[in-house]
């Protein structure tokens, strides 16, 4: 498994963060760069600032901040 | 300069060595930024003040963060406060068992495996004694995945995934071809779908003592599908000798009943011998 470091972000932030990658924000959704809502790369739920959990490597992924959502990314580490 | 760099350089700074000297995990709910180092299969996590990590989450560019998997074997990414424990938690969950996923994962379905990987981060979670987030986790699994991602936990954290299966799953790693994934797909299936009533079969249990836990579950828990299962010749010599004196005792008992049908699948794989063996009371082979 490769070496992983995660920046803890607080809910707060979660604006900037999706801003600086390339993402818009309206009424508290996020908007990707094609004008769609962005949905959780997991459970495929459509994203708000206020259940972004996470954003992890690979195209920029999002996930939203169901606990359990971040196991369908990580074992994908696995090699 | 990587994020990692800048990272050493920013706790450098507020006097904190982080080459491989620090061993404890801290988590902390205010925010900041942590850090995770991997040295063999000790993790250390680093706070260090929130001012800090904000700083840095402004002012550095979108790929210096989050960095793409084909670009480097070191990952970064971003996880809110109240998510990042979990996913620590998580990955190191997943960092000791590895090997295990790193098997199962020519093995077995991408659902199944990540209801193993929550399962391993459920144990972790049982074994730091968090009875909320375990019992939490235990019915969001259940929810997500339903009985099968269950059975995937109750067949994990009794040990027996990797006694049982291990075995097999080595020679998968030897010769993965598609009759020795196949083989193991099938014994992995065959546990899971009947976990809930299965016996398994070690050395010191007797053969008495088959007999009384298969009694027990047919005529106590009245359950339709028995799947017993077992490893290396002699158990599975043990485990022939006792279904067969069962079978013989329930003719003598319940004469009126129908008997019993039994399916016996039996594996050999270089010096590794093992048995799935599933005993259905007759015309109920589906288990209900």
């Amino acid at each position: 498994m490769p070496e992983v470091t995660l920046l803890v972000f607080r809910s707060n932030q979660a604006s900037n963060i999706v801003a600086k990658f390339g993402y818009a924000v309206r009424g508290g959704r996020i908007i990707d760069s094609h004008g769609k809502r962005a949905r959780c790369a997991n459970c495929q739920r459509e994203l708000t600032v206020d259940h972004l959990g996470r954003v992890m490597p690979g195209s920029y992924e999002l996930l939203c901040d169901d606990l359990i959502c971040f196991n369908a990314y990580a074992v994908r580490l696995v090699e | 300069m990587s994020v990692r760099e800048r990272l050493k350089d920013l706790l450098k700074i507020a006097g904190i060595d982080i080459e491989g000297h620090l061993l404890n995990f801290q988590s902390r709910q205010s925010g900041g930024l942590s850090l995770k180092q991997r040295a063999k299969t000790i993790l250390n996590i680093v706070v260090v003040d929130p001012d800090a990590s904000k700083s840095l989450i402004e002012s550095a560019k979108p790929h210096e963060i989050v960095v793409r998997e084909d670009e480097k074997k070191e990952l970064v990414g971003l996880s809110r406060v109240d998510t990042a424990g979990y996913d620590l938690l998580a990955l190191a969950a997943q960092n000791e068992e590895q090997r295990l996923l790193r098997l199962m994962a020519k093995v077995i379905e991408p659902e199944d495996l990540q209801a193993l990987s929550i399962a391993m981060t459920i144990r972790k979670y049982e074994r730091l004694g968090k009875a909320d987030m375990f019992a939490r986790l235990r019915r969001k699994l259940r929810l997500t995945y339903g009985e099968r991602g269950n059975r995937i936990y109750v067949f994990y954290s009794s040990g027996l995934l990797k006694e049982f299966l291990e075995p097999l799953l080595v020679w998968v790693e030897i010769t993965p071809t598609p009759t020795d994934i196949d083989r193991a797909r099938r014994v992995f299936d065959r546990c899971i779908e009947h976990m809930d009533y299965a016996v398994y079969v070690n050395a010191p249990m007797t053969h008495e003592t088959i007999v009384e836990q298969l009694a027990y579950r047919f005529r106590v828990d009245r359950v339709a599908v028995v799947l017993v299962f077992g490893r290396s010749r002699a158990i599975v010599h043990k485990i022939r000798k006792a279904v067969a004196t069962f079978i013989e005792n329930e003719k003598e008992h319940q004469l009126d009943q129908m008997g019993y049908d039994v399916r016996e699948e039996s594996f050999a794989v270089g010096d590794v011998e093992a048995l799935t063996l599933t005993i259905a009371v007759k015309g109920r082979e589906d288990g209900k």
